[in-house]
This record gives C-alpha cells, sequence and structure tokens, in this order.
C-alpha cells in the first residue's frame, strides 16, 4: 500500500528538500502535488484527494490553519511543518497531531509517516483534525477545547474541565478524570505540563499536574498538600510552594 | 486609755441642774478635750437626807436624742409601777451593754445602817432585794456637794437590751422610797433621715446648720415640720452624675469612731471602717454606676446594723451594651489597624523577595547558558564536512540534530527547568555534534531509579561543563578520548557525574575557566531562589589524571 501527500509551503526549496527526504527515508509515500500558498493547497486537496497532506503552518497571507478551515471535510491525515511558531505548535500538540520541525529530523520524518500509514488503512474522517480546528475556531471558549488524549485503543478527547489532575509515571501519563475514569496515555507529563499550564492547571510536585479548579484547600502541614473535591491530596514540593502560592492567589 | 467615762445622767426635776436641757431629753456639758461629759443633777434633797442616786453610764459618744415616743413607752410603764416612790424619775439611756455604776450621794458610812436599797428590773423582777449599804466611794467626782467625804456605792447592775433596771433606797421600817434611779439598756442603730447628692448639696446644709436649733430638730410647727421634710428625703435612685452622696443620720456623735459603715456595690465589699467625719453623716464620694448597699452601725452595738440600699444608675456610656459595642468597635479599630499594618509589612517583605528575585533572575537571565557562539559555527562546519563528503544522510541528521539544539536553547531562554530526560537529549546531541569534529567516544547512563521524565534540573546547566570536557579534555585525544556521563539516585538527591580521561588541569587560583565561572555564578543565584533544592558543585582535576565533575542537585527528587 502506498500513500499520496501534497506538500503545501510557501519555499519552493521546502518543497524540493521534503520531497527529496521522502524519496529516500519515507519511499513508499507518492508526493501528488506541491503547493505554495494556502489557495493552491485548498484546490491541490480537492483535486488529488490526498491521503496524506504536509502543511507549513506559518505562509504569507492565510496560514495552513486558515487553508484547513476553508475545506469542507478531512478525510486524509496532516503533518504540520514549521520552522518556529510557538502558537500553532501549542495547538497542534493540544490535538496530538504530529509536526515536524525545520530542519526535518529524518528520523522523525520516518515515524512521523509510519503512523500515518498505519491510520489511514480505512479511510475515514480526521476526527482529529477537526477537533483541532474547533479549537482554534473557539480560541477564547478555553473550556469548549478538547484535548485529545492518544491512549493505547483510541484518542479520546476530553474538556479540560474534566480532567481532575495528571500523574506521572515515567514516561506515561495518568489522567484522572471527573467522572472517576482514569486514562493512560504513553507521553510525559511535563508534555502536558506545557499544553495545559493556560487552561488552570499546575505542576505542584515533580509527578502531579493539578487542576485548580478541583482544588479545595491547601493544607499547609505535612509539607503541604492540596486537597482535591476527590478527596485525594496531591503533595506539594517545597520548590514549588511559591509557585502555588502565586497560582491560587492568583484566584483559583 | 480607760474607757470608763461617767455620764451622770440627770434627773429632770432637778432645781440644781447646770446641765443644758433639750426637751425631754438629758443632755450636758460637753468637754471636747477628755470626751468626759459629766452630768449631775440635783433633787431637792434637803428634806431628805439621801440626795440622790447617781449613776455611771458608759460613755457612748452619742447625744441622746430619742424619740419621746419610746421614753413616754418607759416612763409611764415606770411610772405606773411608782408605788411608794416619793417621786417618779425619768429613766437614763444606757447604749452599751456594759453594766451601771449606782452611787447614793449624802448615804455616808455613818448613815448606812439606817438605809436600805433594792434593784428591779422592769419594776418586776427584783435582782437585789431589800439590802444594807455597805461599800462606800470617795465623793470625788462632785466638787459641788463637797460635805460628805464618802458616799454608798450600791454596785454595778445590768440587763438586757430593752429593759431597765431601777434602784431604789428607803429607810428601814420605813415603806417610803425616798429616791429613786433607773437606766434602759436602749438598742439602736443609726437612722439615716436623708440622702443628699451633689445637687442637693445646699439642701443638706440648711438641714445640717438647723440641727442643733432647738425648733428644728423638735418640728414644733406644722410648717416647719413641712419644710424639714421637704428637705429630708430618703431616696435610693440617683442618675450617674449624681454619684456623691451624703447620708444624714440622726444620731449626733462625738467623734468618727462611733459610727461605723460598710459599702457593698459593684467594686466589692468595703469592710466595716469607722466613719470618715466626727459628725453625723456618711459621704461617699465618686461611686460608680451600680446597685449599692449600705450598712450602718454604732461602734457599741455592732449587732445592730442599719440598712440602706440605693442604686446609681449607669450614663449612657456605662451601659453594658455601650461597652460591649465600643469596646468590640475599638478592638476591631485595632484589629483592623494591626491587620493593615500586617499586611504592609508582607506586602514590603514580599516586595523585597519580589525585587531581589527579580534582580536575582534577570543575572540569572543574562548569563543563562546559550550555546557558544565557537561551538555553533564549528558544528555549521562539519555539517559542511559532511556535505562535501557527500555523506547526505550523516549531513541531514546532524543538521537536524543542531536545528532541535539550537531550538532548546533558544527555547531555555523561557523555561527555567527542563525535564532531566530533555536535558540528557540536549546533551547527546551535543555530544554527537562534537564527536563529528572530534571523533571521541561518550556514554551517557542514567539510573533506573532516576525518574528522569519527572525530575527536574535547570535548563542547560550541564552543557556547559560538557563543553569543557570536550574542549579541554577529550579533543586532543581524538579516538582516545572518552567522556562518560552518569546521572545516579543518592537519597533524595541526584547526583551528575561528568569525567573525561583528558589531560587534567591545575584547578587553583588564577584559574579562570570561562564555562566553570559561568557554572559557579548560576549556581550560586540559582540557590539563591531555591530554598532547600541547592546545587552543589565540586570538580576534581589533577594534571595527568583527567578531569572529574561532580554536581549534586539537592533534595531534587
Amino acid at each position: 500500500m502506498r500513500l499520496s501527500a501534497v506538500i503545501i509551503d510557501d519555499e519552493q526549496n521546502n518543497i524540493d528538500n521534503l520531497r527529496s527526504l521522502l524519496a529516500e527515508y519515507c519511499p513508499q509515500v507518492d508526493v501528488v502535488a506541491g503547493a505554495g500558498n494556502a489557495a493552491e493547497g485548498k484546490s491541490s486537496i480537492l483535486q488529488y484527494s490526498p491521503d496524506l497532506v504536509f502543511l507549513d503552518i506559518q505562509m504569507p497571507g492565510k496560514n495552513g490553519f486558515d487553508l484547513l478551515q476553508s475545506l469542507p471535510n478531512y478525510d486524509f491525515e496532516v503533518i504540520f511543518v514549521t520552522a518556529y511558531d510557538q502558537y500553532g505548535i501549542q495547538a497542534v500538540k493540544f490535538a496530538a497531531i504530529d509536526y515536524l520541525l525545520k530542519p526535518i529530523d529524518t528520523d522523525e520524518l520516518k515515524r512521523a509517516v509510519e503512523k500515518v500509514f498505519l491510520k489511514s488503512r480505512q479511510k475515514k474522517q480526521n476526527l482529529q483534525l477537526e477537533n483541532l480546528l474547533q479549537l482554534l475556531h473557539h480560541r477564547q471558549k478555553k473550556e469548549e477545547h478538547r484535548l485529545a488524549l492518544p491512549t493505547a485503543k483510541e484518542i479520546r478527547y476530553v474538556r479540560t474541565a474534566d480532567i481532575v489532575r495528571c500523574e506521572s509515571s515515567n514516561s506515561y501519563t495518568s489522567f484522572y478524570l471527573y467522572n472517576g475514569e482514569k486514562l493512560l496515555v504513553s507521553r510525559p507529563v511535563y508534555e502536558y505540563e506545557e499544553v495545559l499550564k493556560d487552561y488552570g492547571f499546575i505542576r505542584c510536585h515533580q509527578s502531579h499536574l493539578v487542576n485548580l479548579k478541583y482544588v479545595k484547600s491547601w493544607v499547609k502541614e505535612d509539607g503541604g498538600y492540596l486537597y482535591l473535591e476527590d478527596k485525594t491530596e496531591i503533595p506539594v514540593s517545597r520548590n514549588k510552594r511559591e509557585l502555588v502560592r502565586m497560582t491560587i492567589e492568583r484566584g483559583i | 486609755m480607760k474607757k470608763e467615762i461617767f455620764i451622770l445622767l440627770s434627773v429632770f426635776l432637778s432645781a440644781h441642774a447646770r446641765a443644758q436641757l433639750i426637751g425631754s431629753f438629758a443632755s450636758g456639758d460637753f468637754d471636747k478635750g477628755d470626751k468626759h461629759v459629766y452630768y449631775r443633777n440635783c433633787i431637792g434633797c434637803k428634806e431628805f437626807l439621801i440626795d440622790y442616786i447617781p449613776n455611771t453610764v458608759g460613755y457612748t459618744g452619742m447625744f441622746a436624742e430619742e424619740k419621746s415616743k419610746f421614753l413616754d413607752s418607759v416612763c409611764r410603764a415606770h411610772i405606773a409601777k411608782n408605788g411608794n416612790r416619793v417621786r417618779s424619775t425619768l429613766p437614763g439611756i444606757n447604749y452599751d451593754s456594759a453594766g451601771v455604776q449606782f452611787f447614793v450621794q449624802g448615804l455616808t458610812p455613818a448613815k448606812a445602817p439606817d438605809f436600805e436599797y433594792r434593784v428591779l428590773e422592769d419594776d418586776q423582777r427584783e435582782l437585789v432585794p431589800w439590802s444594807p449599804v455597805t461599800r462606800f466611794v470617795e465623793t470625788e467626782f462632785d466638787a459641788t456637794y463637797p460635805t460628805d467625804p464618802e458616799m454608798a456605792s450600791l454596785g454595778t447592775f445590768k440587763t438586757g437590751w430593752g429593759h431597765y433596771l431601777s434602784v431604789d433606797v428607803r429607810k428601814k421600817g420605813s415603806d417610803t422610797i425616798i429616791t429613786t434611779s433607773t437606766v434602759v439598756w436602749k438598742e439602736t442603730s443609726p437612722v439615716i433621715l436623708g440622702v443628699f447628692s451633689n445637687k442637693s448639696l445646699n439642701d443638706f446644709l440648711t438641714v445640717f446648720k438647723k440641727q442643733w436649733q432647738h425648733e428644728f430638730v423638735t418640728s414644733s410647727t406644722s410648717e416647719e415640720r413641712k419644710k424639714k421634710d421637704s428637705l429630708l428625703l430618703l431616696r435610693n435612685d440617683f442618675l450617674s452624675g449624681d454619684n456623691n452622696l451624703i447620708f444624714y443620720l440622726d444620731n449626733k456623735i462625738a467623734s468618727k469612731e462611733i459610727v461605723e459603715y460598710k459599702l457593698t456595690g459593684p467594686g466589692g465589699t468595703t469592710p466595716w471602717k469607722p466613719n470618715d467625719f466626727d459628725f453625723n453623716f456618711i459621704w461617699l464620694k465618686d461611686l460608680p454606676p451600680g446597685k449599692y448597699m449600705l450598712q450602718v452601725r454604732f461602734s457599741v452595738q455592732r449587732h445592730k446594723v442599719t440598712d440602706y440600699p440605693f442604686e446609681i444608675r449607669p450614663a449612657w456610656h456605662q451601659t453594658a451594651a455601650f461597652k460591649i459595642i465600643s469596646g468590640s468597635l475599638i478592638t476591631a479599630f485595632f484589629a483592623f489597624i494591626f491587620v493593615l499594618f500586617r499586611l504592609w509589612r508582607q506586602q514590603q517583605k514580599l516586595l523585597a523577595v519580589e525585587l531581589k528575585n527579580a534582580r536575582t533572575e534577570s543575572r540569572l537571565g543574562m548569563i543563562r547558558s546559550q550555546l557558544n557562539p565557537h561551538f555553533v559555527f564549528n558544528a555549521l562546519n562539519s555539517i559542511q564536512g559532511l556535505m562535501n563528503k557527500k555523506d547526505i544522510p550523516a549531513a541531514n541528521k546532524y543538521l537536524a540534530r543542531f536545528g532541535h539544539l539550537v531550538r532548546d536553547s533558544l527555547m531555555g531562554k523561557n523555561a527555567d527547568s527542563v525535564s532531566l530526560d530533555q536535558e540528557i537529549h540536549l546533551l547527546d546531541t551535543y555530544l554527537q555534534l562534537e564527536q563529528l569534529r572530534f571523533n571521541f567516544r561518550y556514554k551517557i547512563e542514567t539510573d533506573p531509579d532516576l525518574p528522569i521524565f519527572e525530575t527536574e534540573i535547570p535548563s542547560l546547566l550541564l552543557q556547559p561543563l560538557v563543553e569543557n570536557a570536550v574542549k579541554h579534555g577529550v579533543s586532543t585525544l581524538y579516538e582516545n578520548g572518552e567522556i562518560g556521563l552518569l546521572f545516579k539516585k543518592q537519597g533524595k538527591d541526584m547526583v551528575a557525574e561528568l569525567s573525561d580521561n583528558g589531560p587534567g588541569f591545575d584547578f587553583a587560583p588564577p584559574f579562570e575557566g570561562y564555562g566553570f565561572r559561568l557554572t559557579t555564578e548560576r549556581i550560586s543565584l540559582f540557590n539563591e531562589l531555591s530554598g532547600d533544592r541547592t546545587i552543589y558543585f565540586q570538580v576534581n582535576s589533577d594534571p595527568g589524571k583527567g578531569t572529574h565533575v561532580l554536581v549534586i542537585f539537592k533534595n531534587c527528587l
């Protein structure tokens, strides 16, 4: 089985470079078109209906997200490619979609393509992408944003308000949800700390990331811990106390 | 001092009386110096051999100012039982519980055998039946009648409160009692006639001035009586400011020891104490609001007490409600001030700490490790070399790694700390790139117990040290060069051990290694901010033996 791919990047050099890298490292990918801007990209996608789109986020005029939003449906996989884009990458991470950073690491390229290869055996609506576009569309309505959690079985989309806390166990992170459910995700906790810190989460301990919304009280005895609504006690590291204090003062 | 002081109670009918008589009461001279009062009277005695019977009543210092009612009843009883007495006598009053001595003037030892005497209680019970007179004393206390050097002493007698004793003398063989003397043991306590406050001080002075005037005391006319009654008010209720009270007593006194009082009030109870003045009033000053009980008694009759309850109303600002409200307001006010002060001080402290932290952080930011420009361009040069060797896969690989490194280094500016996993990844990338140039071997090991995804360390802290190991350690050894980096767990601490087999150096002043200096300064700034999560840094290097760097991250696990 082969994958058809469209590369959208405002620099022709980058398109050529990726094309040759794919030819060298991912021979199962057929690059059917290259597009230099959002409009071209849209028509290429509509024309070729590719399995995979390599999409640069930062482009003059309409950017990669705008392009996606202008499409009627998403029956393809996307690998974002960017040089340096803090905000865009945050959203992409939040939606758990693969991305490549320039200059492209061939190992990462191979890994990302491999994942697409596994997923696109059955061609179906790309929920991850829809979720990403949803949250980009409602940027201000943070409570509506759903964090994509790739578990072993499936990708779960969870509203951040429903996450009580996260607990790290080595390179895995367990999510404890409001309804009592526990989800195990194969990503280190610091990645979620970075993604969730703008959603009222605080890393009060090296193993714990807590949603401040569920903090009932900060008990300062026994070295200090946070007492959560689900009656769990989450320790506060000594070096995190100042951070916890400042965050709580700013208002839970 | 001998307290036997003699009062010779006068008998009213005396023609020779020197005493000043007030109404129906006996009164007399008042010797201020000795506090002795002598009363004498003289019965028209010439017809009889016997003059009269003086008696000695203990001196109480009280001016007998009895209501005639009482005496009248005693007198009536006494006179009714006059029997064969030649004349009736008014009884004398004894306020003391002590006995009274009776003498018969003119009854000399020579005359005595012809006379006999008896003592009657209440004119009924015979305490002493008719008996001969056998004892005599010198008649020293009446110089007016120095005719007889001696007179009869009949003895000392006493009876209970409210009873009276009569001593009669008659000629033997005769029924006629020629002379008699009666003393009543009168139980009494001070009577409060009126209470005056500072507002009615004038009334008090009017009453007090007039009390010695016969007319006023006897209140002969109804007008006078009315006037007196209008002045003498027994008030029990006083306003808050009306708190200097004068309790006016009916019994005139000779000295302040005679009246004793005790005050029970909101401040507790004062013990019984003598009056503060030699006059018949008690003056209580500056009484705080509350309910009081004033008790008054004569020192000679301590068992008999007059109670006088009264109350001083609190002013509006003295009421309990007001006190509670104002007290809580004042407390709240001071608590508020205190809290404000605390907050302010905390704020100041916080500001100071924040300022210091900000300064430290900005210094940290300034010296935060950046990739050494020397390294950056050498790495680019190496990649160029790979391209020229047409080693495209290697060029791709290292270029991507270099990209990561530059990105991490740039991102490191925004993140104080990174996970150990990320830092190791960065160091690995760095070493791979350096390996391209110098072809040394390296090994990064981590203790399996170490939670590398959770442990946080200051970003790029170790990079300058690793760079030192490359530059000053293995760079000249090429394929013989070896660098080891080991992360291990030591209780709550994490230890990073970096070693190289390079030439080593003399790590003594004036050693000026840029990387070490940078790291030392950064660590000391970090330690200022991080409480107990300090970092300990140590370099061991000897020429020829390689270099060992030890970085201990205290309490980071």
